[in-house]
């Protein structure tokens, strides 16, 4: 194994955007920025059809979301729930954890509070009910992780009002940790608890476990949202009087915020890798408070520590730059990813990377509310360069509310495809001249090397991507055991979907579990045992016999209020081998790991190599 | 209220500077020219699309250029019908009828709406078609603002950055101030930063802020104006915002309608009479502050001002009188009114008094003022 030096790019040095722009820039790279993607026409050769078909039903996942009243009016009705990938009882397949909310306000505040709902996998994709960890609240956001280096994955619920670490039992059960709680008081809410007016709780949204100061524990990077009061919220209006402004969009009445309403600061707590957890001062430097909605967690600036990119409803989005201590600045805007391209904050929702472009850096997209585009944002020499445009992807994008979102590669052709759940908060978008509509079916387009993005249809009726229906957080991973990505679409208000890929001709695949050394490593920087920020690579020949590579990370948190599968899925079109597989560690050792078959699920330890392989179906 | 006041101390402006941040002023101080019934219903129209409501517009102006509505051949009637038609999902509706109304003069005014059409399409290189005149190079359509804009949002979206500073460095000298000012300064500050110029990125970056801020303001306040149309507050928050703009005819107006509505309002009276200064109207300005004082003695800011409106006409008495009431009030110990300290201690040490000059230059020192006596 050799170490892993940091070859960052060169805007990660700069220092935040604002005063100190002037003499900083003089040390940036003058390289120009990737040229425009020619456009094309042409539909993807050979590509196999994306079938996503919900068997939800029949597969035995009986979740229902229940998101406050129809009528929705109030935020907090409108956002939804999520959805954690996550194998309990050590059986190696995924389960399902979903988060809950309640049928009102009012039953929140009487009690009982919802508990999460745990649905248990056989390995083939039928699922059960398990048992819930008992809590009882407004559930939101979930990440996961071995939060005490036990070899099992955890899990951290998110709510309004609440933040509750859960550890796994060896059952396979969830309870919440020593330390469970992770809202002091007064921002807890506790159904049925007395309150008083102007007790405003904590608003966890998205939350993502990652290690953010190396020591080989998980740390907790909360995303927190908008100051609801549960019993006086704004309605009809918010500020007082003749300068109170009325709550409308596009001439309608409708539920307030988060404009007008008090920002909430998220906040970054540092695992003790016992399941507790501590505050720090002065983690996130120079912190103005944002509506937070999506938090995704990557390196977003190759230095081999873990960046956060946070989606800011209706402000400027964040990118925390780790300086691999935990230490964070804002380079948002320097990086041209704090607003549109054009200058205006959006309604942000959701984020996903990856490296669509297949350059070694991490690209990504992030979902927008109506008649803003989801973004699609390539890693260029100078932060990011915005290619929503250039691609299409604007105007297949505006009509659409967009929250969850991943890049990932579905038919494993090699190239990422963009999924996006969407349907619109404000039940009043079905009124006539909106240019929009509440209920709004799930996106999917390919991604293509050159040209515009292309939309993939709904097959048949029984497809996720067939209802116009309301969709809030999702996971990607392989649910059925058969090596390919299947999808969980948390629907609003509504049962779950699970979207099983029956894609035909799908190319071959490797999936690679990446997981730190069971005994950790005596000094510092350390890979957490779950593997969170390990990268790997694998180079393959592509369509057209030349070698390329791919480069994946593991991260759970990805989407909206959702974790993903911590497994790496590499899709390797027609090739039955890989030509080189290479992991970098979070500790900065890198092992290069040779070459290797195609449909294989392999399992690496940091220092072992491949521990574990076995042969798709 | 505090917030208010402290926010008329800096939109005093005595001294001359534009408001913070924000390009030099261009207006003339002419009393704003009386619009049309054509031009104001059309500018009720740039209203409701700037607030996002499209549906007033269709309501009351797609009759208007189809058929033989009465706005047939005007093409900025036309250019709103068609963006509004495109905002409210009807996007085919808007390039049907942007197509059908070649006979709509200015001509340029369609084809800029077409590529406004095209950019929200992401037909950029359509955009370019449409705007482009690639052997003179330069813009098919220069004399229209909104076709600078267009283009070099294209440009950028392109990704050909290296093109876009020319384009919106013109657009902002022709409409410094529009609700696509603040974007075309973001995107000159990514254009800077993509050239490793920081110091004009900074420079931009400023001027991006400011007026984005100023936008969203202005934007809420004439919310609250139509939400509230008898109450004095709204109207005056907008007055304000356009004073610190210095778009002093358009403030005028709406203390106008203020007052009439209002006659009441010492702060309107105040707002009229700053911005008759600023007009040079100085008797008018006299006059306003009178009446400000007539129904609020205690408004201190009002005094000042009109302290400071006699030293400049030469009135030294009635300044000093005025200075005399204000300091000996609470405005004595508010920092906030330090010049006015000064002023006094200039005051009195031109008429010789120079143990009271002393005294005022003192407590000038003392709230932190630096300038000499």
């Amino acid at each position: 194994m050799r170490r892993f030096s940091p070859r960052s790019r060169p805007w990660s040095r700069i220092l935040a955007a604002g005063l100190s722009l002037g003499g900083i820039l003089a040390g940036c790279s003058d390289e120009p920025a990737s040229p425009a993607a020619p456009a094309s026409k042409a539909k993807s050769a050979g590509s196999p059809s994306i079938v996503l078909r919900d068997e939800a039903a029949a597969r035995g996942l009986d979740y229902v979301n229940r998101s406050g009243e129809a009528a929705k009016r109030t935020i907090l009705e409108a956002n939804g729930a999520g959805v954690a990938l996550l194998d309990l009882q050590g059986d190696g397949d995924l389960d399902l954890v979903f988060s809950q909310g309640l049928a009102s306000i009012p039953a929140l505040l009487a009690g009982p509070g919802a508990d999460l709902e745990v649905f248990l996998n056989d390995g083939k994709g039928h699922f059960s009910r398990g048992r819930g960890p008992g809590l009882s609240g407004w559930w939101t956001g979930l990440a996961t992780g071995d939060l005490d280096g036990d070899g099992d994955m955890d899990l951290v619920a998110g709510g309004y009002g609440g933040l509750q670490a859960l550890l796994q039992n060896p059952d396979g059960s969830l309870s919440p940790a020593p330390e469970g709680s992770l809202v002091p008081e007064p921002g807890r809410l506790t159904p049925g608890a007395a309150r008083t007016k102007g007790s405003i709780p904590w608003w966890a949204t998205s939350i993502a476990l990652a290690d953010f100061d190396r020591d080989g524990a998980l740390d907790l990077y909360v995303g927190q949202y908008v100051g609801l009061d549960p019993l006086d919220p704004p309605l009809g209006h918010v500020g007082e009087g003749a300068l109170g402004i009325p709550c409308r969009w596009k001439g309608q009445d409708v539920f307030c915020g988060p404009h007008g309403m008090g920002k909430q600061k998220d906040r970054v707590v540092f695992g003790r890798g016992d399941g507790s957890f501590e505050e720090r001062a002065n983690t996130l430097q120079n912190q103005v408070a944002g509506y937070a909605l999506g938090v995704a967690v990557f390196d977003a600036d190759s230095d081999g520590d873990s960046d956060v990119y946070v989606a800011n409803d209706s402000v400027a989005n964040c990118l925390w730059i780790n300086d691999g201590a935990g230490h964070f600045q804002d380079r948002a805007y320097v990086a041209n990813v704090a607003l549109s391209i054009d200058g205006a904050p959006e309604a942000g929702m959701g984020v996903a990377f990856g490296d669509v472009d297949r350059d070694g850096s991490f690209d990504f997209a992030l979902t927008n509310f109506s008649g803003e585009p989801t973004e699609l944002y390539f890693g260029a020499p100078i932060g990011f360069d915005n290619r929503t445009h250039r691609m299409g992807l604007g105007r297949e994008t505006l009509p659409l509310l967009s929250w969850s979102v991943h890049l990932a590669d579905f038919d494993a052709d090699g190239l990422l495809e963009l999924f996006t759940s969407n349907g619109h908060v404000y039940p009043q978008a079905d009124a006539p001249g909106t240019g929009t509509k509440y209920g709004q079916a799930a996106s999917l387009w390919r991604l293509p090397r050159e040209g515009p993005v292309i939309a993939v249809a709904a097959d048949a009726p029984t497809s996720i991507l067939a209802p116009e229906l309301g969709s809030r957080g999702s996971a990607v991973g392989d649910l059925d055991g058969d090596g390919d990505l299947d999808l969980v679409l948390v629907r609003i208000d509504g049962p779950v979907a699970l979207g099983i890929n029956e894609s035909s001709g799908l190319g071959q695949c490797l999936l690679v579990r990446c997981l730190g050394p069971e005994l950790p490593a005596k000094d510092k920087p350390r890979t957490p045992r779950d593997g969170h920020g390990a990268r790997a690579q694998v180079t393959a020949r592509d369509a057209s016999g030349a070698e390329s590579t791919q480069t994946g990370e593991v991260q759970t948190a990805c989407g909206y209020q959702s974790a993903s599968s911590p497994w790496l899925y590499f899709g390797l079109g027609g090739s039955s081998e890989y030509s080189k597989l290479e992991i970098r560690w979070p500790s900065g050792a890198v092992e290069s790991l040779g070459k290797g078959r195609a449909g294989r699920r392999l399992t690496v330890v940091e220092g072992k190599g491949i521990v574990a392989e076995q042969v798709l179906p | 209220m505090g917030s208010w006041i402290g926010a008329w101390i800096c939109a005093l402006a005595w001294l001359g500077s534009a408001g913070p941040g924000l390009p030099a002023p261009t207006q003339s101080l002419q009393p704003a020219p009386k619009l049309s019934d054509v031009d104001a219903r059309l500018s009720r129209w740039e209203e409701s699309l700037d607030l996002d409501l499209p549906k007033e517009v269709l309501v009351d102006g797609e009759a208007s250029v189809r058929g033989k509505g009465d706005l047939v051949g005007n093409a900025r009637a036309v250019a709103l019908v068609a963006r509004a038609l495109a905002r409210s999902g009807r996007t085919e509706d808007a390039l049907e009828l942007l197509k059908a109304s070649s006979a709509a003069r200015p001509l340029e005014v369609i084809t800029a709406e077409r590529a406004r059409l095209a950019l929200e399409q992401d037909d950029l290189d359509g955009v370019i078609d449409l705007l482009w005149d690639s052997s003179a190079k330069t813009l098919k359509t220069p004399a229209i603002p909104d076709a600078w804009w267009i283009a070099g949002r294209a440009r950028a979206r392109q990704g050909n950055w290296d093109q876009v500073p020319a384009l919106l460095e013109h657009y902002l000298e022709l409409e410094p101030r529009s609700a696509q000012a603040a974007s075309s300064w973001h995107l000159l500050a990514q254009a800077a930063l993509r050239r490793n110029d920081g110091a004009r990125a900074q420079f931009c970056v400023a001027r991006e802020e400011a007026l984005g801020r100023w936008h969203s303001y202005y934007n809420a306040r004439r919310i609250q104006v139509r939400e509230h149309p008898r109450e004095p507050l709204p109207r005056l928050g907008l007055a304000q915002l356009l004073l610190e703009a210095e778009e002093l005819a358009r403030a005028r107006a709406v203390l106008d309608e203020l007052l009439a509505i209002t006659p009441e309002f010492a702060q309107g009276w105040l707002a009229l009479g700053e911005t008759q200064r600023k007009q040079s109207d100085l008797a008018g300005a006299r006059a306003s502050y009178d009446k400000a004082l007539v129904l609020d003695p205690g408004l201190d800011i009002a005094r000042y001002n009109r302290a400071v409106l006699a030293k400049l006409q030469g009135r030294d008495e009635d300044a000093r009188k005025d200075l005399e009431v204000l300091l000996a009030g609470p405005a004595g110990r508010d920092r906030r009114f330090a010049a006015a300290h000064l002023d006094f201690a200039r005051l009195m040490a031109k008429s010789g008094d120079l143990e009271r000059s002393a005294a005022a230059y003192a407590r000038y020192q003392e709230f932190g003022g630096k300038e000499k006596l």
